[in-house]
């Protein structure tokens, strides 16, 4: 384990260190490992707060790499990505950005929420996401060949992006992915009380309401009740706080704008929490 | 205090999220004053709801989530007399309002204080005991003395234990037990006059089926929505000139092709302003967010600006140490406004929009009407081009399409009146409709493109009797649109819609609004996700 001993790893930093809390759905965690044995470019998709980040946390922890992860903005350029010259006192130097980063030493590379970034800064992914697996920087004249444990895993929100923010077809295209949605009710229940530190009925009781917001979505929500919701949620009843004013701080006002919604969801509430 | 007489839409969705099904939840028109007392009704789409309070409505819609979730609709009656019939109801009342309260506990405090209310603990008349009756099996603590009553909860509690509360059969049993009792103490029952005595509880016709064939079981009970009447004396046509046919192709999904010009559109254009009456008074709607000022691109390597561009200050400090001649240019500014957005917004002006659930509430034309004018105003004061057209249809041979509001026009006081004027009338044949909003749209420069459809239900006209024909045919019309570089969204005020309308516009492409009175925060919705606001 020469690697994870060397102090001048450059990624370092990158290496997550303990192991993250994962509670796997269904088989994402086998077919991520199929994929990454193959170092398929990954694409998950699926709903705000369901779990996509701490499944690559937990991956990447389990398969020993580093991952370096970049949340992805309008305003973000490919310099911000690939690197760029900065001057210091011995002149100009190249910095390599995150993603030349984990292409050059081997990381998984993670872009949270791709779309948010504009398209023509996405794709300087292409050669690195087909047979070449190559990072051109055209500004230092160098061409890195990909590190064998390089991975590439981007994320998105098919659920609320507008029109203007779609993923090209020739970008898509390169990925395999995985969907991923609210984890079944028992296991949701079970990450809500493991990871507030709540009793299991009061987990269950939590995930009732998050279950029937979540037939909301397209009536007035865009996206119901999260998981990380109902984790913040167990946290502040944890803490003391009032089941209900926990719930109104977290869930409902969180949600929505709209008073006959929020009517609806505190009565939910309510409901739930006499 | 009383409602206000229209489609509810904070019921509507708490209802969804109990139940996990969609109802229309409406007011009942009041009822006359010699009738019973009325109840809620539930039927296949709708929960009719008499005049009463919120906290009554919440209770009503709570114990209709019941029923849709735990009880068994329409069972044969034919065995069971109408005291039977209240009995049965009585007991499975109490049985599926448990039911709900085992996963919700907050619910019971909801029924707790109706019933209580309604409570005559000391008569034997039929709605006494019915209302001891419900009392006790709702609350153990009550202590009720009557030898029918406590046999009647002695029963319930042996039966819960010994088969649980989902086995109904075993409810179903006890519940004769005790309608023969009563029959036994020969206790008046009037089933004209009997009303259940809590008046959040519904006349539980859900739960039967009288002797009724096929055919009527699927008709939904009367509702209290009364059709839009037609002002006397004024026909559309006689103010608008026709342009000559236009042909659409229609998809057939059956055998899978695409009909050549199967189906005739008539564009009418209105001659001159048309004088109408100013448009009954109702609730304001709620203003349309105002648009957010768009996020352009940001300009790159400009003489000036608020923030330094990274990039080019470096690339301009290396020159200087080389000795070179740095660029000026180093700075970055967010750029002029995304191109402008050209919308046309389709209403659909079907006869059944022009329905109004009471005589004072704004048929859903009119919120239609309000919403698309509030649409038209901000977008034109935010330098984008909109368009305002209706259509609604009469067979293949006759689609009518109005064009209210062009791109480029004012919207003056003649398009508003207009726009006003447009009466409700036939089917929604929409995919000619979209074919045609498609042509028209092609034409605008502008390369951002869109269509709104707003409508109340999914597709239908008179010549079609398969559900499935005009659906599949309006998702051809929008993956055309699509092709051409013109995605559509929906929105459908109709509670059951997000079936077809996923169909028709896809996932993430439409909206549902509850009730009319949502329509335009939905609408300001959609048109953000048009914008890419």
């Amino acid at each position: 384990m020469q690697r994870d001993l060397d102090a001048t790893d450059p990624l370092a930093d990158y290496r997550v260190r303990t192991p993250p809390y994962y509670r796997p759905a269904a088989r994402e965690v086998a077919l991520y490992e199929h994929a990454y044995a193959h170092r398929l470019p990954l694409m998950l998709k699926g709903p705000t707060g369901c779990g996509k980040t701490r499944f690559v946390e937990y991956m990447a922890w389990k398969l020993g790499r580093p991952l370096v992860t970049l949340a992805c903005n309008e305003d973000m350029s490919a310099s911000d990505l690939v690197g760029r010259w900065l001057l210091d006192e011995r002149g100009t130097t190249w910095h390599d950005g995150p993603l030349t980063l984990a292409v050059r030493h081997g990381g998984i590379c993670y872009l949270d929420e791709v779309v948010e970034a504009r398209q023509d800064t996405t794709v300087v992914i292409h050669p690195l996401t087909d047979a070449r697996r190559v990072l051109p920087l055209d500004r230092k004249g160098e061409l890195v060949h990909a590190h064998p444990d390089f991975q590439l895993v981007v994320s998105y929100n098919p659920g609320y992006q507008s029109r203007a923010k779609d993923m090209k077809p020739s970008t898509r295209q390169r990925f395999a992915a995985l969907e991923f949605d609210y984890p079944p009710e028992a296991v949701e229940t079970e990450i809500v009380a493991h990871e507030a530190g709540i009793a299991p009925e009061l987990a269950a009781r939590l995930v009732g309401i998050a279950r029937r917001t979540r037939a909301l979505r397209e009536r007035g929500l865009d996206e119901g009740v999260s998981t990380r919701m109902l984790i913040y949620a167990g946290t502040l009843i944890r803490d003391g706080v009032d089941p209900r004013d926990s719930c109104e701080m977290t869930m409902t006002c969180a949600l929505t704008d709209d008073p006959d919604m929020a009517a609806a969801l505190r009565d939910l509430v309510d409901a739930s929490f006499p | 205090m009383p409602v206000s007489p229209e489609l509810l839409a904070a019921p509507a969705l708490l209802l969804q999220a109990l139940a996990g099904r969609s109802l229309q939840v409406a007011t009942q028109a009041p009822a006359a004053p010699d009738a019973g007392a009325a109840r809620p009704i539930v039927n296949a789409t709708h929960l009719l709801l008499p005049m009463m309070d919120a906290a009554m409505q919440r209770a009503a819609l709570t114990h209709a989530a019941a029923h849709l979730l735990y009880s068994r609709p329409a069972q044969p009656s034919a065995t069971l007399k109408p005291l039977g019939l209240a009995v049965v109801g009585a007991v499975e009342d109490a049985r599926v309002e448990l039911l709900l309260a085992d996963t919700l506990p907050g619910v019971r405090t909801w029924f707790d204080a109706p019933l209580r209310q309604v409570l005559e603990p000391e008569g034997l008349s039929v709605h006494a005991l019915f209302s001891r009756l419900a009392l006790a099996l709702h609350d153990e603590q009550y202590a009720d003395g009557n030898h029918w009553v406590d046999k009647a909860r002695t029963l319930f509690a042996a039966a819960r234990r010994e088969h649980g509360l989902e086995d109904d059969t075993a409810f179903r049993r006890l519940a004769s037990v005790l309608a023969n009792d009563l029959g036994q103490m020969r206790v008046r029952f009037d089933p004209r006059l009997y009303a259940v005595p809590a008046p959040y509880r519904d006349d539980n016709s859900y739960l039967w089926q009288h002797g009724a064939t096929r055919e009527t079981e699927a008709q939904p009970l009367p509702s209290p929505i009364t059709l839009q009447a037609p002002p006397a004396g004024s026909t559309v046509p006689a103010t608008e000139t026709t342009m000559p046919a236009l042909a659409y192709p229609e998809w057939d999904y059956r055998s899978g092709v695409l009909r050549p010009d199967w189906c005739q559109l008539y564009e009418l254009r209105p001659l001159a302003a048309v004088q109408t009456a100013p448009p009954p008074a109702h609730r304001p709607l709620l203003p349309l967010q105002r648009f957010r000022p768009q996020h352009g691109r940001r300009l790159r390597r400009q003489w000036e600006g608020e923030t330094l561009d990274l990039d080019a200050a470096i690339e301009a400090a290396v020159e200087r140490r080389v000795q070179g001649t740095p660029m000026g240019r180093i700075f970055q500014r967010p750029g002029p406004q995304i191109q402008p957005l050209s919308l046309l917004v389709l209403l659909d002006c079907s006869l059944s929009t022009g329905t109004r659930v009471h005589e004072q509430a704004a048929s859903l034309l009119e919120v239609e009407q309000e919403a698309a004018l509030l649409l038209a105003r901000d977008a034109q004061a935010s330098g984008q081009r909109i368009a305002l057209h209706a259509f609604c249809s009469d067979t293949r041979a006759q689609v009518r399409y109005h064009r209210l509001l062009d791109f480029g026009q004012p919207l003056d006081a003649q398009a508003e009146a207009r726009l006003r004027a447009v009466q409700a009338a036939w089917s929604t044949r929409l995919g000619a409709a979209l074919r045609h909003a498609t042509a028209l749209l092609a034409a605008e420069p502008a390369a951002q493109r869109a269509l709104l459809v707003l409508t109340d239900g999914e597709p239908s006209d008179v010549d079609v009797h398969d559900r499935r024909y005009l659906i599949d045919d309006a998702r051809v019309a929008v993956q055309e649109a699509a092709r051409l570089g013109v995605p559509v969204c929906g929105l459908a005020v109709d509670a059951g819609a997000a079936d077809y309308a996923r169909r028709i516009f896809g996932s993430g492409n439409f909206r549902v609004a509850e009730a009319p009175a949502q329509l335009p925060r939905q609408l300001a919705a959609l048109h953000a996700r048009l914008t890419g606001a």
